[in-house]
């Protein structure tokens, strides 16, 4: 017995209900004319080579939790991420929750910065807007958010400043890179960093673009598109999209010797739970971040594993460690609309408990 | 010439595709006659109209929206495609002959394969790893052969060139050998998923279940894909063979740039060798200078410091002359630091 029940005149049909959905999105599309991305007001607070530190407004007289939060992004992809749309911002949902929020924007790198290290981004461009915010608040310590990569700088400066910060919030922030089920992982065991690095100066954003995209390419370059068609007459579902496509390949070059550093002490070498990394002349050892942590993760995250990110817990020195898993992937637990209701009300609860 | 806007044509367009809709539903009936329409037998009528309405209406989008809709139409394309075949390939069943759609699915899938943009995942390294049986002799051979013939140190006055070329060649073949391999494995991968759908398919068959739609076996096809996918991805063989391909296209092109490099610097321009060694020192300049404004920002925290207390304890007016001279004296070294010149100010 043949398993398909699919008549001639019903495939017809389907198809064109197909393309008259395309259509229909098409014509939506057309009428797109501007993408803009970051809908919460801000500042510009600082600004250092290609950085850039903004501070969010808030309608707010007074903000309820007066130690102000500094969100450390990864800089493999741009920030706006956290504050794409309206009703897609969990920077939104921070400053709505009482935060005073700050965010890094790391910029661009271009060919003169390609001799920046991890050294130069955690212990130079981070350790000055943390004493930027201090003084500016008359504060000892603030909070750090740290988001994927920006969680592994979050931990690194907590391990070697301890002192300037309070309290730390870990989002989808990969630990150990050695985990069965970290295929990104897996993949650059034999890459070459040394001659990549040499031969590109800064690793090209494509790049990584091709890794990630080659993680899941049937849903990633296919099916996801197929699956839009269904959403593209809906405007704002279309503008969405469009939105995320455009995030998803903004990607800035990253800085050669970083990237050099990155890989192979923390994806070659898993130097973070080996306690190997130095920055700044200074071992990291996570048993020094005895700050109170929140350890954000993604229960379906194909490209940092749960198992990465929950291995914080046997490592790092704390006392006062929680973890909250989001039931979403590594790109859901900013924008879904789950995530807007439970992620910033989650962490301005967590943080108001200990301020 | 008439002047008519995309959404005529657009009407036009699905109006056509109604009439072949109906001509369809026609051919399904026992008693059917033939239609003037009989190109809607042909699976590429419909993509073939797709294109045509695409090539209307891309003019009046913008270009990032005509990328995007270009990925949705290429895929409504090879969706429109295989839904006509595969309704072809079934409809061969109603002449009396039990369909065979096994085979007819996995015309399908290869078909679909082709319209992934995922570029090893094609048709071409599916032949390729046939062919590697027949050809592969002959191609180690001539690769070993090519490989002496490379290794031979040149001589005269371009032997430096001649060396640098010759690595270049051999680099090359080097990065062939491993795109080859990474291709080969998603051939196997593409055939591998062919066999994962047939068996799903048959186990829906064997607990009597079905697909309705056309959308239904593509899911399926997909879920299928990513897990043969996912298998093969996570092996050793494919993590060398990964490594290989990034570390033989790297060190190829990091071997051009070296190649390029006197031609560059004959020319009278930066090379890319003088543009690193700036690049080191401007960064060593950079983290110098980030040590001694750190420095200077301390030393005028401790100045602020003992300017704040020395305002605290002001000099005594009267008193004994050497008491004034110490008060003076006192004043002077709390007094603001002078301004240095250009080198020490500017930064």
């Amino acid at each position: 017995m043949t398993p398909f029940r699919i008549t001639p005149a019903q495939a017809a049909e389907e198809m064109l209900d197909f393309h008259s959905k395309l259509k229909a999105g098409a014509e939506h599309v057309a009428n797109i004319t501007d993408l803009g991305v970051g809908v919460t007001p801000r500042d510009e607070v600082y600004r250092e080579n290609k950085l850039v530190l903004y501070r969010y407004r808030s309608r707010r007289k007074n903000s309820i939790n007066p130690v102000p939060v500094l969100i450390v992004y990864a800089l493999v992809n741009r920030p706006y991420m956290t504050d794409l749309q309206q009703n897609r911002s969990i920077i939104k949902g921070l400053v709505e929750a009482g935060l005073v929020v700050y965010l890094i924007d790391w910029g661009y790198p271009d060919r003169a910065d390609c001799g920046l290290t991890l050294t130069d981004y955690i212990n130079g461009y981070l350790d000055r807007c943390v004493d930027i915010i201090r003084d500016g608040h008359n504060l000892k310590q603030i909070n750090l958010l740290g988001i994927c990569q920006g969680g592994v700088f979050g931990l690194c400066y907590s391990a070697i400043r301890r002192s300037k910060v309070k309290n730390l919030i870990t989002m989808v922030t990969p630990v150990d890179f050695h985990t069965p089920d970290n295929l990104l992982s897996r993949w650059v065991r034999q890459l070459d960093v040394d001659l990549l690095v040499d031969a590109t100066g800064n690793v090209p954003g494509e790049f990584l673009n091709w890794i990630f995209l080659s993680l899941k390419p049937f849903r990633l370059t296919g099916q996801k598109y197929v699956d839009m068609v269904d959403s593209l007459d809906d405007r704002d579902k279309a503008e969405t999209f469009m939105r995320m496509e455009k995030w998803i390949f903004d990607s800035p070059d990253q800085a050669g010797e970083t990237f050099r550093e990155f890989v192979k002490e923390f994806f070659q070498g898993n130097g973070l739970v080996a306690g190997k990394i130095q920055i700044g002349g200074r071992r990291v050892d996570l048993r020094d971040v005895t700050i109170p942590v929140l350890n954000i993760y993604a229960a379906e995250d194909h490209l940092v594993p749960p198992s990465a990110s929950k291995a914080l817990k046997q490592h790092v020195g704390t006392d006062d460690y929680s973890e909250l898993e989001f039931g979403g992937g590594h790109i859901g637990i900013y924008v879904s609309a789950r995530s807007q209701r439970e992620v910033p009300a989650a962490i301005g609860n967590w943080l108001d408990l200990r301020t | 010439m008439t002047n008519r806007d995309s959404t005529d044509w657009t009407e036009e367009w699905l109006n056509v595709q109604r009439r072949y809709a109906q001509d369809w539903a026609r051919l399904a009936t026992p008693n059917r006659t033939e239609t003037p329409h009989s190109s809607t037998s042909d699976p590429d009528s419909w993509s073939e109209a797709l294109g045509h309405w695409w090539q209307l209406t891309s003019a009046t989008l913008s270009p990032s929206a005509q990328e995007f809709v270009a990925k949705l139409v290429k895929q409504g394309q090879s969706y429109s495609q295989n839904a006509m075949g595969l309704a072809q390939a079934l409809e061969s069943g109603k002449a009396g002959i039990p369909p065979d759609w096994h085979d007819a699915f996995t015309q399908v899938v290869e078909a679909w394969n082709d319209a992934i943009p995922f570029a090893p995942m094609s048709q071409e390294g599916l032949t390729g790893a046939n062919l590697e049986g027949t050809m592969g002799d002959f191609a180690k051979l001539t690769s070993e052969r090519l490989e002496q013939l490379l290794a031979v140190p040149g001589v005269g006055a371009g032997r430096e060139t001649q060396d640098r070329l010759g690595e270049l060649a051999r680099l090359g073949m080097k990065y062939q050998n491993a795109w080859r391999d990474y291709v080969g494995v998603h051939g196997e991968i593409s055939k591998e998923s062919a066999h994962a759908l047939a068996q799903a398919l048959g186990d829906l068959a064997a607990q009597g279940e079905s697909i309705e739609t056309y959308r239904e076996l593509y899911d399926l096809w997909v879920d299928c894909c990513e897990r043969v996918y996912a298998k093969h991805v996570t092996s050793d063989e494919y993590v060398g063979i990964f490594g290989a391909l990034v570390n033989s296209l790297m060190a190829y092109t990091l071997h051009c740039k070296y190649v390029a490099e006197p031609v560059v610097r004959g020319l009278g321009l930066p090379t890319r060798s003088e543009m690193e060694t700036l690049m080191q020192r401007f960064h060593t300049l950079r983290c110098e200078n980030d040590v001694i404004r750190t420095e200077l920002d301390r030393l005028g925290k401790i100045v602020t410091g003992l300017q704040a207390r020395s305002c605290d304890t002001k000099p005594e007016t009267g008193g004994t002359p050497r008491k004034r001279k110490a008060a003076r004296k006192a004043s002077l070294v709390t007094r603001a630091p002078r301004k240095s010149g250009a080198h020490g100010a500017k930064r």
